[in-house]
């Protein structure tokens, strides 16, 4: 199935923008909505019926709700849906925990390049 | 013993005997009973008995006769036998078993004697010769099944006191006595079924005298008719009163045989039984029913090593007849050991043979037991007396010496025979020695007194060496004469060993009051015997303290029992298990600091076995202040290491966070497409993370620099002065958030000794923190406060902003580059440097918080 929309959720708005800008050019229909507060993006997907035509970007550390809080919730209410990993983190620990959870399809080093957009895009396909 | 016996037996000229083997084959007979029964000994050999059966005794007869013998009884009766011509011949039998030394069946020896009788009895099988009836002596009557009498003799007529007509209207059981009555149904019984019977009934004589008849009667069947008994009986009234006397004598010799623990017995040669008295039976500890009296049984109770002289002494016995009093051990059927004093005779017919053996045995085991204490005494005393360390020398009256012992010699080097005869003075040296030692003798001489007390005196001997000695002189009036005895004992080796002794004790109670720890040793009770100067230090104190416990000393000194408990309970848990117990105390100095003792009790148990418990203290109280200080170092390196954690942490995400953005947005202004817009968006957000970095460099640097601010000065800060400088720094954002301070520091918490660049820096943070985060609903009111409480300065800033919700969040509070609130501006730095800050100058910091009601930091700060 293809994909539809991209949930962007971290803290930091260069980085959002930056995806937000990159897949434009590259997929001027894809529907993007980034949050830079990761509770209101978890309170947003949840309102979304989710199926296969959607993917999350999610960050780890984030304030209010890091980023294996954010899963916990999320992948308990959504176990199909595809999230990967977007973190500035050069931790391999954290690279681990994340392959613990069945939701996650990949672990991205940032910044997102344009290979990353269209690899998770196929992938998906 | 057997083959004694043995020889009794077959030299008897007058009897028939023979031996059999335990089957009842004939090993051996004499002369006698090869001519009575007309055959020859080889004829004999191998043959049993049965070749002689006259078929006059029935089936049964000889059924009882064997399991009587083989059950190790004697065998008595009267047998009727066939010669080898077919002659029938009475023979009194009796057969007696042979054991050997372990019970068992060895042989049957069987002794008959011809019956005289012989023809009277056939005479009446016949049923004829009542000539030869009448002018027995024998009482003879018949009688029929019922007990009536048919027919009697004249020597039962005598025998009974009745007409030969006035028996033969009677019955038997009008003639036997009341209490033998039942005996006699018994033997009417018992003559109907088995057709023999012998025993002894009580019949009354006319007179009324009662006569007593041993009968041996037999059922005939043939010739008088049916159910005819012919009694034939011996008169053995006379052997029975006899008898009953002996009884009654018996017992008498039985009482006095007991009261002198004194047994006796009697070996008939002739049938090798033998008889016991009461007392043996107690001697021997044997039951008044025993009736397995044989001689191997008891050859067993004689102790093991007494058994080769016993042997020794019954061969003897035999050749001299007599066994004179000696002593022999035997032990009872609970193996104790018996002391006996035995005796015995053999008596010998006229032609020399042996026809009994009799003796006592005395049990002499208390006189045994108290000879034996006796004699150790007696071996006691001249052990002591043996290595005792005086020189004994008799001395006569008149100051001669006449006896001279070993260590006299040994002590003076004179031998006997050179001193005897010679005053006592020419043993001492100086004439002042000499008068002291005449003195005291004379003293004893006159006896005075029993003993002359120690003196000392220096001796001389052969080599004209002299010695300490020291003396005493004893006397004693032995069988009516005076006995004066004069111990000397050599000092010199004594006094040598006291001056080892001392040096010894100086050397180790110089060891034990110079030693840099408290020693003690304890009792069994915990009660001190012993404590060094160390331990403590006024003498009258350490005096006093011996025998005494810890608990006295709380007492004495007015102080808790607290020490004496907890050292009571180590120690009996030290003397219980035997094993150290070591802990360390706390004491406080008058100035109040702390020495610290390391101490340790060690049990020991000493070589009369009494319980000691020694113990030691050592002054560990440097020890315990570097031990400190290294708990210190290490609190702190972990603190550095959690650090390094989260510096790696922050190089690891955050402060490559904006170091990726900035790559990612670079590469898309090279990027086709991109609009003027866009490029200028990616332009601001490139220089947004630029400055992000910067910061977080700046305040690395910050946290690192407060790191290496140990050593910085410490001075008095006036908290109201700093506070106003801070205030001025904040004084645009408190104007533009139209915030409210409520300043409160008790009078005695305006001033504190500190870093003054660090507290401003906490207090900064802090207030800034409260203003950044207000609530949106109202303007923020900043309580500031301060007070002593436990000799620490609490600081306390409280808010009515936001809050935080610690439930959640408490973890993170301060930690590294948290932040709780994603709209507003902050690196989530300044939490965490303030906690390091208060940690660095000794302080804590807590946090209270109420989501929408505030925010409290607490913080203390000890004062000295």
């Amino acid at each position: 199935m293809e994909i539809q929309k991209i949930v962007i959720v971290d803290d930091d708005p260069p980085n959002n923008y930056l995806c937000e800008l990159m897949i434009r050019l590259h997929h001027p229909g894809m529907d993007v909505q980034s949050f830079t507060n990761p509770v209101e993006g978890l309170a947003y997907l949840k309102s979304l019926t989710l199926d296969h035509s959607f993917l999350v970007l999610l960050d780890l550390n984030m304030p209010e709700m890091n980023g294996w809080q954010f899963l916990d919730e999320f992948q308990q209410k959504n176990p199909a849906a595809s999230l990967y990993i977007l973190t500035s983190s050069i931790n391999p620990l954290d690279e681990e925990k994340a392959a613990g959870y069945s939701c996650v399809r990949g672990y991205l080093s940032k910044p997102i390049t344009t290979e990353n957009i269209q690899e998770i895009l196929n992938k998906n396909e | 013993m057997i083959k004694v016996l043995k020889e009794i037996t077959f030299n008897h000229k007058g009897s028939l005997l023979s031996i059999t083997d335990p089957k009842g084959k004939i090993i051996f007979a004499n002369e006698q009973f090869c001519q009575t029964s007309q055959y020859e000994l080889s004829e004999l050999i191998g043959q049993d008995h049965r070749l002689f059966n006259s078929g006059f005794h029935s089936k049964d007869f000889f059924v009882n006769l064997w399991q009587t013998i083989c059950s190790g009884r004697e065998w008595k009766g009267e047998i009727c036998n066939k010669s080898k011509d077919g002659n029938l011949y009475w023979v009194e039998t009796t057969i007696s078993p042979v054991f050997d030394a372990q019970g068992k069946i060895m042989q049957f020896v069987s002794n008959r004697f011809l019956i005289n009788e012989q023809s009277v009895r056939n005479d009446l099988v016949n049923g004829a010769a009542f000539e030869m009836i009448n002018n027995s002596h024998e009482f003879i009557c018949n009688h029929d099944l019922q007990g009536r009498i048919l027919a009697v003799n004249s020597a039962a007529t005598k025998m009974l006191g009745f007409s030969e007509e006035q028996l033969c209207k009677l019955n038997l059981k009008d003639l036997v006595i009341a209490p033998d009555q039942e005996r006699l149904r018994a033997y009417l019984e018992t003559i109907a079924t088995k057709k023999v019977a012998k025993g002894m009934l009580r019949v009354a004589h006319s007179t009324g005298r009662i006569v007593y008849l041993d009968y041996n009667n037999t059922l005939r069947d043939q010739g008088f008719g049916n159910g005819m008994v012919s009694w034939i009986a011996h008169d053995i009234t006379s052997q029975m009163e006899a008898d009953e006397q002996l009884r009654k004598n018996s017992i008498l010799l039985d009482d006095a045989q007991r009261i002198a623990k004194m047994g006796s017995w009697e070996l008939d040669m002739t049938t090798g039984q033998l008889h016991f008295s009461k007392e043996m039976y107690a001697i021997f500890d044997l039951k008044p029913d025993e009736k397995d009296m044989r001689f191997g049984a008891l050859w067993q109770r004689i102790c093991a090593d007494g058994r080769q002289e016993m042997r020794r002494r019954m061969r003897s016995f035999l050749v001299s007849n007599k066994l004179s009093a000696f002593e022999f051990c035997i032990r009872d059927q609970q193996g104790v050991k018996k002391y006996l004093m035995g005796q015995a005779e053999l008596v010998r017919d006229k032609q020399g043979k042996q026809i009994k053996a009799f003796g006592i045995a005395q049990d002499i085991t208390e006189l045994k037991l108290a000879q034996m204490t006796l004699q150790e005494h007696k071996s006691m005393l001249e052990s002591i007396y043996e290595s005792s360390p005086d020189a004994a020398i008799m001395i006569s009256r008149d100051g001669k010496i006449n006896g001279w012992d070993e260590k006299a010699k040994a002590l003076f080097g004179w031998s006997e025979s050179e001193v005897i005869g010679k005053n006592l003075r020419f043993l001492f040296l100086e004439e002042e020695s000499q008068a002291a030692v005449l003195d005291a003798f004379q003293k004893a001489a006159k006896a005075l007194s029993k003993s002359s007390g120690n003196i000392e005196a220096t001796g001389v001997d052969k080599n004209g060496q002299a010695s300490d000695l020291l003396l005493s002189f004893v006397t004693q009036i032995i069988n009516g004469n005076l006995r004066i005895l004069l111990f000397a004992r050599d000092l010199s080796a004594i006094k040598k060993t006291q001056r080892a002794l001392d040096f010894q004790r100086y050397f180790t109670e110089d060891i034990l009051n110079n030693i840099p720890a408290d020693v003690a040793v304890f009792n069994a009770q915990h009660q001190y015997i012993f404590v060094n100067p160390k331990g403590i230090r006024d003498p009258k104190l350490r005096k006093w303290m011996i025998g005494k416990d810890d608990f006295d000393y709380a007492k004495l000194k007015n102080s808790s029992t607290e020490i004496a408990e907890r050292r009571r309970a180590l120690f009996n848990q030290v003397v219980s298990t035997q094993i150290d117990a070591e802990w360390i105390d706390e004491h406080k100095t008058e100035d109040g600091s702390s020495i610290f003792v390391y101490r340790r009790y060690h049990p020991f148990i000493s070589p009369d076995n009494k319980q000691f418990v020694m113990g030691y203290g050592v002054d560990v109280t440097e020890l315990k202040k570097k031990e400190k200080e290294l708990d210190s170092m290490v609190m702190e390196l972990n603190g550095r290491y959690n650090e390094l954690m989260q510096f790696n942490y922050i190089v690891s995400h955050n402060l490559r966070a904006p170091i990726a953005n900035i790559i990612g947005l670079s590469r898309m202004l090279k990027m086709p497409n991109v609009t003027d817009k866009d490029k200028n968006q990616v332009i601001d957000y490139i220089y947004a993370s630029v400055v992000k970095m910067d910061d977080m460099v700046k305040d690395l640097a910050v946290i690192l620099s407060s790191r290496t601010a140990l050593n910085e000065k410490r001075e008095l800060v006036n908290l109201k002065e700093l506070l106003t400088s801070i205030c001025g720094t904040l004084d645009l954002q408190i104007r533009e958030s139209k915030s409210i301070l409520n300043i409160n520091f008790a009078e005695d918490a305006k001033t504190i000794i500190t870093i003054r660049s660090y507290l401003e820096s906490i207090l900064y943070n802090l207030v800034s923190n409260a203003i950044k985060y207000k609530s949106e609903l109202r303007p923020p009111l900043i309580r500031i406060s301060s007070f002593i409480e436990d000799e620490k300065l609490v600081l306390r800033v409280s808010d009515n902003g936001r809050g935080i919700d610690l439930a959640k969040q408490g973890e993170y509070v301060f930690g590294l580059y948290k932040r709780f609130h994603h709209d507003v501006e902050g690196k989530g730095l300044g939490l965490h440097m303030t906690k390091s800050q208060v940690e660095t100058i000794g302080g804590t910091i807590e946090i209270e918080s109420a989501v929408e009601q505030g925010t409290t930091f607490t913080i203390k700060i000890p004062i000295r």
